[in-house]
């Protein structure tokens, strides 16, 4: 289905995932005239495959909004059997991203960790007529989707009736950065006119295009959701469902994204209608100066500190005894 | 899949009540690593155990049972976990900003 050649392509993803290349800026024409235009993507998970393999490899590189682009139109270009390919170096991947939890962490970022503790802690506080309304799912439910075990996930989120609720979070991480889903009365009758189902994404960095991301993906995430839950949804039907990306207060530094996507949540929480219609335009909270930066610097300041206790390794000493034996 | 073996030398069919199981450890790259664990042992030390086997950090692996995140003061037992079960290792996402 792709004319460009696979030779193209590696020479592309290997330029990309240069970590000089990144340290010496963007080089938009050179990457230009490399990558062949693409007419169509073939696939979201190959996609998704390739996003994860540069993410592990170009942790905490900076990256240029063209740069991600390109890679979005590389890994178009990919075939499967070239993707599967590029998983032999995930291994790898992993070793050398041995620090960049911690190192994050040290940093002022949030990791999935901290975030769905913090969303767990937020889930006991909340009053029950929200949590009979909201939930929300483990981000990485939607990382094992896109890495292409989508059997499993989906089976956690009809397990858990996920989509029985009005309002359902979903934080994301792509390229290192945290944005927020909501989807909204995706559970209920696509006809009704009363709540209109639709998905809002919230990004604290919107003007990085956040959608062209991840609407193929999430498309097919939700249309597997609907079928796993035996409705009868058409594709079209699905197209049909907004994907909005409202204007939220925008994060001013590198590292905040994280705390925005939770303040986004608690925000949301607080205010959600009990329905809305996008006819209607967005929940009118919802705007640029919702709330301001330093609201959410103290709401950081609120959070308790990472437990290092599940993490810690300094209690590994009797590993060697008989009690786990690797086999 | 690299030299892992299969866990039939020591699985004991039946063996329910027994003092161990086997669980598998399946990470994203699809490799799987088995272990044989006491179900009242921690699981602390079966994810330090895989972390160690894989050369990678404790704090870089999400361990999830059935979708949900382990914790590592939690044994097989109290999550009524069976022989041959199987744990997903996944990387941990961090995100910050993109400048």
């Amino acid at each position: 289905m792709m004319d460009s050649t696979p030779q193209t392509v590696r020479i592309v993803v290997v330029g990309l995932m240069a970590p000089s290349q990144d340290k010496s800026g963007p080089q938009p024409k050179q990457s230009k005239r490399r990558i062949n235009p693409v007419k169509a993507s073939n696939s979201g998970t190959i996609l998704f495959r390739l996003r994860n393999l540069v993410h592990f490899t170009a942790c905490k590189q900076s990256q240029h909004p063209r740069q991600r682009k390109n890679r979005k139109r590389v890994a178009a270009d990919l075939d499967d059997s070239e993707a599967e390919q590029t998983r032999a170096s995930v291994s790898r991947a992993h070793r050398q991203s041995r620090r960049r939890v911690r190192n994050a962490r040290q940093k002022g970022m949030l990791d999935d960790k901290l975030l769905n503790k913090y969303l767990g802690d937020l889930w006991q506080t909340i009053p029950r007529e929200k949590k009979d309304s909201h939930d929300y799912i483990d981000c990485l439910w939607f990382e094992m989707y896109l890495e292409g075990d989508r059997k499993k996930p989906l089976g956690y989120i009809k397990r858990d009736r996920k989509f029985s609720k009005k309002y359902v979070f979903l934080p994301i991480c792509l390229y290192n950065h945290w944005s927020l889903l909501i989807f909204c009365h995706v559970g209920e009758d696509l006809q009704s006119k009363a709540a209109t189902p639709c998905i809002l994404l919230l990004d604290s960095m919107r003007k990085n295009n956040p959608k062209q991301d991840i609407e193929k993906v999430l498309r097919e995430f939700l249309l597997d959701i609907y079928e796993g839950e035996g409705r009868s949804v058409s594709k079209q039907q699905i197209d049909k469902i907004p994907l909005l990306v409202p204007k939220v207060p925008q994060q001013t530094g590198d590292k905040e994204c994280g705390y925005y996507v939770l303040y986004y949540i608690t925000q949301f929480l607080m205010s959600s209608p009990e329905s809305f219609s996008v006819s209607d335009g967005y929940p009118d909270f919802m705007s640029q100066d919702w709330f301001t930066a330093e609201q959410v610097t103290s709401f950081r300041e609120t959070l308790p500190a990472p437990d290092q206790e599940t993490g810690s390794r300094n209690d590994s000493s009797d590993d060697a005894s008989d009690d786990v034996v690797c086999l | 899949m690299s030299g892992t073996t299969t866990a039939d030398e020591d699985k004991k069919p039946g063996t329910e009540g027994g003092a161990h199981i086997n669980l598998k450890v399946k990470g994203q790259d699809g490799n799987e690593v088995f272990f044989r664990i006491k179900r009242n042992t921690q699981l602390k030390k079966l994810m330090n155990a895989y972390c160690d086997r894989q050369s990678v950090e404790m704090n870089s692996i999400a361990f999830l049972f059935d979708g949900r995140r382990l914790q590592g003061a939690q044994t097989p037992d109290e999550l009524e976990m069976e022989d041959g079960d199987e744990i997903d290792a996944m990387l941990h996402q961090t995100g910050g900003g993109i400048i």
